[in-house]
């Protein structure tokens, strides 16, 4: 049994960037820059105090803070929200004491990352104080990647794919770029995300929420991995959809 | 599992013959192996962002033909009119 955790009203999360005035200006700045892309800065950041959790984080532009919260990697059935800025902190109360949550940040449209933390109080497993490090959006327990040479399905043609896709996973290097796509497998695997096999056995997977798709060989090489801009461009890829989670041979390489 | 046999398949946007997959395999979709000389990809330039192979060509073109790839260079002697027009004739339509 577990309680709900209320959600907070925007104007009960506290944002340090602006005053109404610049509040109005900031919302006039977003009319103006329409949909420009909003870059996570610094964070997600938690402090936790008791059962109450305060998410920090930082975007380069301004943006409506949202966070999207649950008690399993991917299950954000639970949000909350705070004022348009740079500089963002939304409380989430009452949460159940001594219980693991993991959340995304972002705005109402796009997460940016994600992150976990732990409330104090009896539970399950020792409860942390303090989480403050930075995780890439594939999860807390995604582990070290291999070197590109061995999770990349054709090496002469990474520099390609991470000067076309790698901006779109900020990714810093074609290694960095590579990794990320090899975590995501892990992740994907992990988390069941939505996959489709074809007939030559390439694996194509989907993250709705992140937006990001990836295709990968028979032996879990990455062909590519990159943001489609069209809605239904997953659904209209050719395979038949399989459960990730449940296919033996398929594995990401080690 | 056994390796298929290596052949070079062209690319549908500028004609360079020396892709390692096929552009548009008979399982469906595309290959996603991006053109060094070109950059069309297959599954990505047509699928999502709904750039046909012919009209991708017209605007290398006009941009000036320029080799993509940073890791791949460009044949020795490479002309990217005398690519097009082998591939797609006189014009490259
Ligand atoms: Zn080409």
């Amino acid at each position: 049994m577990r309680s709900a955790p209320a959600i907070l009203p925007a104007g009960s999360a506290t944002c340090h960037s602006a005053g109404f005035g610049g509040l109005v200006t900031l919302l006039l700045l977003l009319v103006v820059t329409g949909r420009a892309e909003v870059r996570l800065v610094q964070g997600p950041a938690v402090t936790v105090t008791g059962t109450n959790a305060v998410i920090h984080w930082v975007t380069d532009t301004p943006a409506g803070g949202r966070v999207r919260f649950g008690n399993a990697p991917g299950r954000w059935d639970q949000r909350a929200q705070g004022p348009v800025g740079t500089n963002h902190a939304v409380t989430l109360d009452r949460l159940k004491p001594g219980t693991m949550y993991h959340f995304t940040v972002g705005t109402a449209r796009l997460p940016l990352a994600t992150n976990s933390f732990a409330t104090s109080g009896p539970g399950s497993f020792e409860p942390t104080a303090t989480s403050g490090k930075t995780e890439n959006p594939d999860g807390p327990q995604a582990a070290r990647p291999p070197p590109a040479r061995v999770t990349w399905g054709s090496l002469r043609t990474l520099e390609d794919h991470f000067d076309r896709h790698g901006a779109d996973f900020r990714a810093a290097s074609s290694e960095d770029y590579a990794g990320q796509a090899w975590t995501f497998l892990v992740r994907a695997i992990r988390e069941g995300l939505p996959a489709k096999q074809d007939t030559a056995g390439v694996i194509r997977v989907f993250d709705p929420q992140a937006g990001a798709f990836a295709a990968y060989n028979p032996d879990g090489t990455t062909k590519t991995y990159f943001k489609p801009g069209r809605r239904g461009y997953f659904n209209d890829q050719p395979g038949d959809s399989v459960d990730l989670r449940s296919l033996d041979h398929f594995r990401p390489p080690q | 599992m056994k390796r298929p046999v290596r052949r070079q398949h062209q690319c549908p946007a500028c004609g360079y013959p020396g892709l390692a997959e096929e552009p548009r395999p008979a399982s469906g979709g595309g290959s996603f192996e991006i053109c060094p000389c070109c950059g069309y990809q297959p599954g990505v330039d047509d699928d999502d962002r709904g750039v046909t192979p012919s009209e991708h060509r017209r605007r290398w073109i006009v941009a000036g033909s320029p080799w993509f790839s940073r890791a791949t260079p460009a044949p020795p002697r490479w002309s990217p009119q005398g690519q097009v027009e082998k591939a797609f004739g006189k014009g490259g339509k």
